[in-house]
């Protein structure tokens, strides 16, 4: 799939991916539009909500919590969501994927 | 913030460490702490779950790794069982995708570490972006590379973990001695 950026050019919607890794070319699932969806509204939720728990589903916001769990249940229980369905996640500065990998 | 590890120790000497029946060791200055896991449908620890022993690790950057065949006969749970996460860890550049569950940090009894605190629960970590499961020669992920990781020798617990429950940890190195305060 591909999304048009300012330009009108045609993009790659991996595009969330970090440009330092390596090559992939999965399909878009739910969970990757939660998190592009995430991605791009996470400055405007580190202004004002940070620290906080924020839960999408299919690419929109559903909403705030102040736990992870709260999320789950809502996700879960109350709108009875499938895990293929939604991302919750901590809003706090985005981090790096790449992990230190030695030998133990 | 609730105090959740409290002076527990590490040792200059491999020591001695059971789980599950299973005997294991910890080696020189490795700190070890006691967890469950369990999937995110179970919003409370079940009493009698099974906990196990884990390194925490603060050169680690994931949250928790953990092998497949410690998985699941330390948490009784097969990695397949656990949804993914829908993010993902680069071990070198081979792509990890993380597993959504809750991981239970045990109390420990006052100076002493593999006793538990009765009297306290089990304390909810709750991990950003899931849990890492790889090793044992097992596929994990889309990329058939996940079969040539090799497993943590131990569960591992690193300060990403930490660092997402805005844990304080200190380290007594004269003492060999652990804390962790954790916020309600």
């Amino acid at each position: 799939m591909t999304n048009k950026d300012d330009s009108g050019q045609e993009s790659d919607t991996n595009e969330f991916i970090e440009s330092d890794t390596p090559e992939r070319s999965d399909p878009v699932t739910p969970l990757a539009r939660s998190q592009v969806a995430y991605k791009a509204e996470l400055p405007e939720l580190l202004a004002h909500h940070r620290g906080k728990w924020v839960a999408y589903a299919d690419g929109n916001r559903l909403r705030l919590g102040n736990s992870q769990v709260e999320l789950y249940r809502h996700c879960l229980s109350d709108l009875g969501l499938t895990h293929d369905r939604f991302i919750v996640r901590r809003i706090m500065p985005e981090s790096s994927p790449q992990i230190e990998y030695t030998l133990r | 913030m609730p105090a959740v590890l409290r002076a527990l120790p590490y040792y200059d000497e491999i020591t001695e460490i059971a789980a599950q029946g299973v005997r294991e060791q910890a080696y020189s200055y490795q700190i070890i702490v006691w967890v469950s896991i369990t999937p995110v449908e179970q919003f409370e620890l079940p009493s009698g779950a099974r906990r196990f022993p884990a390194i925490l690790d603060t050169g680690l950057n994931d949250n928790f790794a953990i092998a497949p065949v410690h998985l699941r006969a330390w948490a009784g749970i097969h990695w397949k069982s656990l949804p993914e996460e829908g993010a993902e860890r680069f071990y070198g550049n081979i792509r990890v995708p993380t597993r959504r569950a809750y991981l239970w940090l045990h109390p420990n009894q006052y100076g002493w570490r593999d006793w538990i605190d009765p009297l306290h629960p089990a304390v909810r970590i709750e991990l950003n972006d899931g849990i890492s499961i790889y090793g044992n020669g097992e596929e994990v992920g889309r990329d058939p590379r996940t079969k040539t990781l090799r497993a943590p020798r131990l569960p591992i617990i690193g300060l990403r973990a930490l660092t997402g429950v805005d844990g304080q940890l200190h380290i007594d190195c004269a003492r060999r001695l652990i804390s962790l305060d954790l916020p309600d």
